[in-house]
């Protein structure tokens, strides 16, 4: 994981291919958080969905052995925590991919998809562009 | 913070995982190793008191769905108590366990499991 800058509204940081590097963002941005004095509540559903999104990229997106890397901005404001994911995967639009299945009984259902839900449902508002050959998932958390 | 993970029996067939810190991509898999051999042997219950877990993603709700699932198959209980609000918040959105399985209290589930149990003895004798 690379700290590309930290100030006093914003974080940037980067990670490479190791899934390793999950938990040392989360806890980046966990940190920067904190120390911002942002709600416990948005704290915990931004640690969260960074969690999901980024193994979710590590997991799905890349098609070849070769470097990647994945850059996560945080930004504060009075009003909202916005998180940017970009990564240089294949083209993946999180708000297409399907919900799990809950209309089958519990013991019958895979756990998959969940994440993504997780995602969905933890935020204000969600959106996704491809740009220059990347992914980008904006998600909006409003502050207390 | 990692995650500590302590089981117990605290009554015959009923045994308790306390979970401490976070349950997430890194540590889901050391939990999953831990329940392994607790699910191959005899069990009536497994009770999480989950008082001190203070985070928990997709790849920690796997774990519990699977440890359900995994009881459920056996006819034995899954039991949560004590669910941090946020914790709790998750696993509803989750929807991957029974609200059922979900206890305000230790004590609650334990009420619960007893009275199960009763319930399958006196099934027995009649």
């Amino acid at each position: 994981m690379v700290l590309v800058s930290d100030e006093a509204r914003s974080l940037h940081i980067a990670i490479g291919r190791d899934m390793a590097d999950v938990g040392r963002a989360n806890r980046s941005l966990e940190e920067f958080l904190e120390s911002r004095a942002v709600d416990a509540q948005a704290t915990f559903a931004a640690t969260v969905v960074l969690e999901e999104i980024l193994t979710n990229i590590l997991k799905y997106a890349y098609e070849d052995g070769g470097p990647h890397e994945v850059r996560i901005g945080a930004e504060i404001d009075a009003r909202e925590l916005v998180l940017q994911i970009a990564d240089d995967g294949r083209p993946f639009d999180i708000l297409a991919a399907p919900a799990p299945d809950f209309d089958r009984p519990v013991e019958c259902r895979d756990a998959g998809g969940l994440g993504i839900h997780l995602v969905r449902a933890l935020a204000q508002r969600v959106e996704y562009r491809r740009a220059g050959g990347r992914n980008v998932v904006t998600v909006h958390f409003s502050l207390k | 913070m990692p995650l500590h993970i302590a089981i117990a029996e605290k009554k015959p067939g009923l045994h308790e995982v306390a979970l401490t810190g976070r349950l997430d991509t890194d540590t889901a898999p050391e939990l999953e190793k831990r329940l392994d051999p607790l699910l191959a042997g005899k069990v009536a219950a497994v009770r999480f008191d989950m008082s001190s877990l203070e985070y928990i993603s997709s790849m920690g709700i796997r774990v519990l769905f699977k440890t359900f699932k995994a009881l459920r198959q056996k006819k034995a209980m899954f039991l949560l108590a004590n669910l941090q609000p946020q914790i709790k918040k998750v696993i509803e959105i989750a929807q991957a366990l029974p609200p059922e399985t979900v206890f305000s209290s230790v004590k609650e589930a334990d009420e619960y499991f007893d009275a199960m149990q009763r319930k399958v003895l006196e099934g027995d004798v009649s």
